[in-house]
């Protein structure tokens, strides 16, 4: 096989495996119940978790209306430094609800909860990461496409020289 | 020049591929399983047992093919009959094998580094490439020494994977004799250094968890090249 | 020995309990020489011990007076070799195979060189396809010219015929002899085909059962192993074979197309006394010829009359 031929055809594959790694990746989701207990009017930062750019599912059970944010490594930082809220994204005045949102990448992420109201409450939450991981998709693609191109040039280049 | 034909003989179309699609699956397959943020490195050792089997098929069929292969195939005895060194055809062959498959697997594993949000300078990373280099020479000097005693190519293929693959059954997590059991041993060793983490693991431990396949490696080198380049006969 | 390039002393090698060779003391000289023997009879052995790939158990082998296991590699920059069982790299061309050999050899312009040696043996449309795709006879050939891709002072040729066409071979044996001829490459030519080892050969050497049997130029060979057959034309053959028949000087004579053959018992008398006859006859005499014996009456004799 011709060495850009097999290069495109190399690229080609590896973009396909990439994909049915991404497909089997997809097929196991992660679901985390937590439990908080939160004074009243306090915030409570949850331990930092390494999340990939899938849907996210945030399953909330409380007493009383909490607000949720989601926060990704720099609004960590910006929390723990300043006490800044800069959140990815909010669940405000939300007791019993499913929230889905799609995170955009991949990293750290923390779940920062508040509870304004005047009484202890012990939250549930679980969080569930499912779905097809976008950048390991977005690669695949990628591999795929040049790979493809790259071989059909190869083999258009090699029949003309011929 | 011997590289170049060896490249060129023994990982065409489409062995280079295959080889390829195996460190994908062996190593990119495993779901995150901490996610504890500093935990994160702990996945890096999670997946690598299975790494350790694709490992040891992929070594032995292609040390296989490339030794015992060349026998059977009458390669050797052309190789022979031109004026090089057997040394140098040993050579060629081990470590362009050797090189081949390493740099495919480190670089597979490397897509861990973005995957599990690492920084590129994360030393654990580096530390489980060793790991796996480590565990690559083993079993590339063994499956080297086996088939050049072998001879033909699928005995040869069957009895490296059958052993190696029941020596890591038998040796289960035992901290020296098992690929799972030595990379654990670096790693906490490792994890203890940079960032503190238990368990605490004697210098000595990590020493001789690295020292007894490497030695054992060297040994095996050296026993195959002294008999291939002064007592093996090919009839 | 002086003037030998390959020689063998005592050479002992077994396989188990299998004696392949036992005692063999071979000498080949510059020329083209051909070593011939029965299936079994440990011409492949030997070969493989010239060429450094088996180590003898007893005695001693060189080329060049280089020791064949101990200097193997200084010999194998000056031989090329084409081997029964030597294979050839499946997915290189032809093209790109000998390029590479050529390399070996440190041959700079190595592209010329493939391209010159692959015109000569008859390969060069088939020289940019993969050598799996070639035949058993492209196979022989492509083998041919990596041995002689070197130029090498010995070429040591394992049925360097087998699988080629006549032509080839035709053309073959013209090339060997050319090289010899033009470059004074020696040959070393092991093969069951012997009326065309006998067109080309000086030398012969003779194995069965792991021992030398003779050795020696082919026409002393000839003249040797000779049946003592004169062949002679006269106007009346068969009244001079009745003659012939009542001396003592024949074991038997017999007429075939016209020409009275003559198994010789005593060549001194038989030259005294067949022209004596004749003259008394008054026949016409056309020719009278010694008939030497072919390579294969040799072989015949030597290689299976023990």
């Amino acid at each position: 096989m011709k060495k850009l031929s097999r290069l495109g055809a190399n690229l080609l594959l590896v973009g396909i495996s990439l994909f049915m790694i991404t497909t089997l990746r997809a097929s196991s989701p992660y679901s985390f119940p937590t439990r908080v207990s939160m004074p009243s009017d306090s915030w409570s930062m949850l331990n930092p978790e390494l999340w990939s750019p899938r849907n996210f599912r945030l399953e909330v059970s409380s007493k009383v209306l909490i607000d949720i944010f989601v926060l990704d490594r720099d609004g960590i930082e910006l929390w723990e430094e300043q006490e800044m809220l800069r959140p990815l994204f909010s669940f405000n005045a939300t007791e019993h609800k499913i929230h889905n949102v799609e995170l955009s990448k991949r990293g750290k992420f923390a779940l920062l909860i508040h509870n304004p109201s005047d009484s202890n409450v012990d939250v549930m939450l679980s969080t569930t990461l499912y779905g097809l991981e976008n950048d390991l998709l977005l690669a695949s693609t990628t591999m795929s496409i040049f790979g493809i191109i790259i071989f059909l040039s190869a083999k258009v280049k090699y029949r003309k020289k011929r | 020049m011997l590289v170049i034909w060896e490249l060129e003989e023994n990982w065409d179309f489409p062995v280079l591929e295959l080889v390829i699609l195996g460190a994908i699956f062996s190593i990119l397959n495993q779901p995150i399983i901490f996610l504890d943020f500093d935990g994160r490195c702990r996945n890096l050792t999670s997946s690598i047992g299975i790494v350790s089997i694709f490992l040891i098929f992929n070594v032995g069929a292609l040390f296989s093919r490339s030794f015992a292969g060349s026998f059977s195939k009458g390669e050797m005895r052309t190789l022979l009959s031109y004026p090089l060194k057997r040394s140098n055809v040993l050579a060629a062959k081990f470590l362009t094998n050797l090189l081949i498959l390493f740099t495919v697997y480190a670089t597979v594993f490397s897509l861990n580094i973005p995957l599990l949000a690492l920084s590129p300078l994360e030393p654990m990373v580096y530390v489980s490439m060793m790991s796996i280099l480590v565990q690559v020479i083993f079993l590339s000097t063994s499956a080297t020494t086996l088939s050049l005693l072998i001879k033909n190519e699928v005995i040869s293929v069957l009895t490296v994977i059958l052993l190696f693959f029941g020596l890591e059954s038998i040796t289960g997590k035992d901290k020296y004799l098992s690929f799972s059991g030595r990379h654990e041993l670096v790693f906490g060793y490792f994890e203890y250094l940079t960032r503190g983490i238990i368990p605490e693991v004697a210098f000595q431990e990590v020493v001789i968890a690295l020292l007894f396949p490497l030695s054992l490696s060297m040994f095996l080198l050296v026993v195959s090249l002294l008999y291939f380049n002064y007592i093996m006969e090919i009839d | 020995m002086a003037g030998f390039i390959v020689s063998t002393t005592k050479l002992t090698k077994s396989f188990g309990s299998v004696l392949a060779l036992d005692d063999l003391n071979l000498h080949i000289p510059k020329g083209i020489s051909g070593f011939i023997g029965p299936n079994g009879a440990g011409k492949t052995t030997t070969i493989n011990i010239l060429i450094g790939l088996l180590k003898p158990d007893h005695g001693e082998a060189s080329i060049f007076g280089l020791d064949s296991w101990r200097e193997s590699y200084e010999i194998r920059k000056r031989i090329g070799v084409l081997d029964e069982k030597c294979g050839y790299p499946k997915n290189f061309t032809g093209m790109k195979f000998l390029k590479h050999v050529a390399r070996i050899y440190n041959i700079t312009q190595s592209e010329k060189r493939a391209r010159m040696i692959l015109n000569d043996i008859g390969l060069s449309e088939a020289g940019n396809k993969p050598i799996k795709t070639y035949s058993a006879g492209m196979t022989q050939r492509l083998g041919l010219a990596q041995a002689l891709i070197s130029d090498p002072e010995l070429a040591i040729l394992d049925e360097p015929t087998a699988n080629i066409d006549p032509s080839g071979r035709i053309l073959l044996l013209d090339k060997i002899k050319e090289l010899h001829r033009d470059r004074g490459t020696n040959f070393l030519i092991s093969t069951h085909i012997l009326p065309e080892l006998e067109k080309i050969c000086d030398w012969i050497s003779i194995i069965r059962k792991g021992k030398l049997v003779d050795q020696g130029y082919v026409k002393e060979l000839a003249m040797k192993y000779s049946a003592n057959v004169y062949r002679i034309e006269v106007s009346n053959p068969q009244l001079l074979a009745e003659k012939i028949k009542k001396t003592n000087v024949v074991e038997l004579v017999w007429i075939e197309d016209a020409r009275i053959y003559c198994k010789v018992k005593n060549l001194e008398e038989f030259h005294e006394e067949i022209p004596r006859i004749i003259a008394s006859l008054k026949l016409k005499l056309r020719s009278f010829q010694y008939m030497h014996s072919s390579l294969e009456e040799i072989y015949k004799e030597v290689a299976h009359g023990e």
